[in-house]
């Protein structure tokens, strides 16, 4: 339940900013429920095009509204990024659109809005992504502005600059907010020798130390072939991608250079880790090793975590800890797969008198898991609204072009798309049960504080940072 | 949820102010649709019901807004309206506790729901053949809720949680409250929707059952179904689920109006948290439905022009050229119920000058100097009628593509209808975009931008507080 605000956009629509979630508690079913779920089916009709050049890209073809959405992803990322040039791929994503082939930054944007043409990349972890909306009509200038910004980026020295302090600004400003706060010292922690630990954005040295060599470098040895899945839905046929896919794609050097890294397992501590804020509240971030996304257990994990804290409307933590209790407005847990790795990790925020309580509580909750596994109720509940659910992340273009390129970095099939509810309609109680007992680890969990919370000496956990008797130990 | 990397920058120009603030408040301006067969009807409850047909998925989104937000509180009772929505969601004579959305969860959809000053939605999305069950459902939470004093008593804490969360814990909430209650003196806008902490802390059963008693009922209310639906089903259903309740006259909207504003403001936020400065600047303007409203799609317009994306005049005198600051731009909302603002904002460049304080002189004049040669007619002819196309250009190619997301075209005409538009005003939004020429820009931009009808708000660390910044 969000607040919106009055200077809202109504396309920031509340459906994105309101993820957390209401409330719950079981109970008996009344009259109105005796329904049998038959879950809309995600019969995603996907067409593989290969291009002449040997490009391929999943398209969804769909012509009601004259819009064409594409979402492409070059895999690499910033862990990749070597660790004196931190915050590399959030540079190159950030000055891919600021100037290309004949273009300054100022004429390139002026030629996508003026046939508002909506270009962008981002940088995540394990990869660039890039993102390209436009009318139908206007396909071929935004494939060209498209290819002139990977073929050609400028990388002007002014617009580098101008990025570098915009890149300095957010790390300033992470350091005002607790979540960040609480990340940085979670990810630092956690994987100390390891890209998992490092800020993406970059450090205020590396920052300082990026140069144009760099970015041009970056752009011919890790924006490549072997590396690109491509997704597009709407407008357009195949042969009409194709050539556009080309014009694009296809001048890409094939494969990519960059660094090899290996599996890492979270090192957690089963400590809590206090870092003094101002404010009401103590906003808590927990965690320890989780699981990769193909790991066989996958789905059973996936069942458990709804269950446990992942249904923000009716997950156990919430029913315990905002219901019960009103310990706090979000919590919630999750699995998060990684490349080289994966983890389990949760948050919450609560009033600083209430931290001890709040993370005793959640450690019983996650205990109670391990000991006693789900109940069937419980089972089934969670397999009709997933599975129910499952249609709703292709309301839009841009989510299922998301869909498209989400399934190929796994090296799935098109064919995933219909058979994943079976996927979870297979995870039983016992697998719930033993996967429990596998990844689900309450005494190693490490907690991270950030606030100004009361009684932290009474858990019993080791005490570091400003909780431990030796301040500032763990650094 | 949490993200590991949760709270991380991320660098999309286009919204770089929003994503490093992590607090939604800035965004592009407000954008209608257009383009569908939008067909709308009322029960003889006099509920009104709009069905937005869209046949690509076999999803809807099922929504019932009510004619009531933050800004229809009671006085001292700041926060009601959004507690009562989450009160919506605890039980009723028919439905134990947390069933409702237990119910929800079990037939795959996913719901939640907002509250803004103008207006409070309940929206589920579900596939299409569980709509019948959904309008059950919120029809049921419409007129059935049931309250004892200890769901009051827990709910207050987790709503104080959320304050915590969304206001306290982030310094430029906490200048844009005391921004919005200096513009307001008298106007309810001058409140936050979550409420006076000291004010929250106090709300009792029986003011939330007043309230609902007062506001909750179909003729307070619109259902809005957008999806894979025909009107005709559409109709059938309402009439079975909501036409029984009966509809009782609301009482009329009518909030303090708010005086002339006749000096310029200035407030300050200094707080130990902040890094680094941020400047803000708010004027008194328009909505499509209220005050000078002929000026509204202009002040979109003008929004666009003076500060929407990387090629807007703020953004590239400030930033690109001038080089003194990482962000700027501006903000117009039109689309509330009573006139709002129109808003002007830049983070100085870290190690600008000596102080924070001066940074922010920096950055004030120069945004100052910008406003003072628009107004003036001082641009290039040329430019400006070509920024002016690309503007609109942009801004009807919003409508296009809002049509993508069912979501998104619920929530358009719930928020028009909420807070005094029509349905022809949003459909013929596009239109009005386009007919706007640069006298009415140029008109609108000296009716709103006036120093004396503004509150300038400086975002500041504490005193003697030692700053992030970097030379």
């Amino acid at each position: 339940m969000s607040i919106m605000k009055p200077l809202m956009n109504p396309l920031m629509n509340s459906l994105k900013n309101s993820s957390r979630l209401v409330l719950v508690i079981g109970g008996v079913i009344g009259g109105l429920l005796g329904l049998f779920l038959v879950p809309a089916r995600a019969d995603i009709p996907v067409q593989k095009v290969i291009t002449p050049l040997g490009i391929e890209a999943w398209l969804v073809e769909n012509h009601t509204i004259p819009l064409i959405s594409m979402k492409f992803a070059f895999q690499g990322g910033e862990v990749r990024d070597p660790v004196h040039k931190q915050g590399l791929s959030t540079m190159v994503a950030a000055l891919l659109d600021e100037g290309a082939g004949d273009m300054d930054a100022r004429a390139f944007q002026t030629a996508l809005e003026n046939k508002a043409i909506k270009l962008g990349f981002s940088s995540r972890r394990e990869r660039l992504e890039g993102s390209l909306k436009t009318l139908s009509e206007n396909r071929h200038e935004a494939f060209r502005l498209l290819s002139l910004a990977l073929n050609e980026p400028r990388f002007d020295q002014d617009a580098i600059e101008r990025i570098r302090q915009q890149m300095l600004t957010i790390l300033i400003r992470k350091q005002e907010d607790p979540g960040s706060i609480a990340s940085k010292i979670f990810r630092e922690m956690v994987y100390p020798e390891h890209p998992y630990g490092r800020d993406g954005d970059g450090t205020k040295d590396t920052i300082r130390a990026l140069t144009r060599d760099d970015l041009v470098a970056y752009r011919e040895e890790r924006l490549t072939r072997d590396r690109l899945v491509i997704g597009v839905v709407g407008d357009i046929t195949a042969q009409e991608l194709a050539e556009l896919l080309d014009l694009a794609f296809g001048r890409l050097a094939d494969e990519a250079i960059d660094g090899y890294l290996q599996d890492v397992k979270a090192k957690t501590p089963g400590a809590v880790y206090l870092h003094r804020h101002p404010g009401h509240q103590s906003t808590i971030l927990f965690g320890h090793q989780g699981l990769k996304r193909l790991d066989p257990d996958w789905y059973a994990a996936y069942v458990m975590n709804y269950i446990l804290g992942g249904g923000g409307l009716t997950s156990r933590l919430a029913e315990s800890v905002r219901e019960e209790k009103g310990l706090a407005y979000s919590v919630g847990t999750s699995f998060q797969p990684m490349e080289y790795g994966g983890l389990f990790i949760g948050s919450l925020g609560t009033q600083n008198e209430r931290a001890t309580e709040a993370i005793a509580l959640v450690q019983q909750e996650i205990r109670n898991l391990v000991e006693n596994g789900v109940s069937e109720e419980e089972l089934q509940d969670a397999k009709t609204y997933l599975t129910g659910s499952y249609a709703l992340n292709f309301a839009t273009s841009g989510a299922i072009a998301s869909q498209l390129i989400g399934a190929q970095i796994l090296g799935f099939e098109p064919s995933y798309f219909a058979r994943r509810n079976e996927y979870i309609n297979n995870v039983t109680r016992e697998q719930i049960g033993r996967v429990a007992r596998r990844l689900l680890h309450p005494d190693r969990l490490f907690w991270v504080v950030v606030g100004d919370p009361a009684g932290l000496d009474d858990l019993p956990l080791t005490k570091l940072g400003q909780a431990g008797k030796d301040a500032g130990a763990a650094h | 949820m949490t993200d590991f990397w949760a709270g991380r920058g991320i660098l999309i120009k286009h919204c770089f102010f929003t994503c490093v603030m992590l607090v939604l408040i800035f965004a592009a301006p407000a954008v209608r649709a257009d383009g569908t067969e939008i067909e709308s009807f009322v029960l003889d409850n006099h509920m009104q019901v709009v069905v937005i047909p869209d046949h690509r998925a076999p999803i809807v989104t099922h929504m019932v807004w009510y004619r009531v937000g933050a800004a229809d509180d009671p006085e001292g009772q700041s926060g009601l309206a959004h507690f009562l929505e989450h009160m919506l969601f605890k039980r009723t004579k028919t439905l134990p506790e947390g069933e409702f959305s237990r119910i929800v969860a079990r037939n795959g959809g996913r719901h939640n729901a907002f509250t803004s000053a103008d207006y409070t939605g309940y929206y589920q999305t579900v596939a299409a053949d569980r709509l019948p069950l959904m309008m059950q459902l919120e029809a049921d939470r419409m007129v059935n809720l049931e309250l004892d004093e200890q769901d009051v008593l827990s709910e207050r804490d987790v709503v104080l949680e959320e304050r915590s969360m969304r206001i306290d814990n982030q310094p430029l909430a906490l200048l844009r409250e005391k921004m919005a209650a200096a513009l307001f003196e008298e106007h309810p806008y001058g409140i936050p929707i979550i409420g006076w902490r000291r004010e929250l802390e106090k709300l009792s059963l029986e003011n939330v059952r007043e309230f609902y008693r007062k506001y909750y009922n179909p003729a307070n209310a619109i259902l809005i179904v957008a999806g894979d639906v025909t009107p005709d089903q559409v109709r059938a259903l309402a009439e079975k689920y909501y036409a029984p309740i009966p509809g009782t006259p609301v009482p009329e909207r009518r909030r303090p109006p708010e005086p002339a504003q006749e000096a310029a403001l200035r407030v300050e936020h200094r707080d130990e948290r902040v890094q680094q400065p941020t400047w803000i600047r708010s004027y008194h303007a328009p909505s499509y439905s209220a005050g000078a409203s002929h000026h509204a799609p202009a002040l979109d317009v003008l929004s666009g022009l003076l500060g929407s994306g990387t090629t807007s005049l703020l953004y590239q005198k400030l930033v690109v050229e001038q080089k003194i600051a990482v962000a700027a731009g501006s903000n117009y909302n039109g689309t509330s119920y009573d006139p709002d603002t129109f808003l002007l904002y830049a983070i100085p460049r870290p190690g600008l000058a000596e102080t924070p304080e001066e940074a922010l002189k920096i950055v004030e004049q120069a945004v100052d100097q910008v406003i003072a040669e628009f107004l003036a007619d001082q641009t290039d002819p040329g430019m400006w009628a070509e920024d002016l196309k690309r503007v609109k250009t942009r801004l009807v190619a919003e409508a296009v593509y809002a049509r993508d997301s069912i979501s998104t075209m619920a929530q358009i005409y719930g928020q028009a209808l909420t807070t005094g538009s029509t349905i022809e005003d949003v459909q013929n939004w596009p239109q009005s975009i386009r007919t706007v020429t640069p006298e009415d820009v140029r008109a609108a931009a000296g009716y709103v931008l006036d120093l004396r009808k503004s509150v300038t708000g400086l975002l500041l660390p504490a005193d003697g507080a030692q700053t992030g910044e970097t030379p």
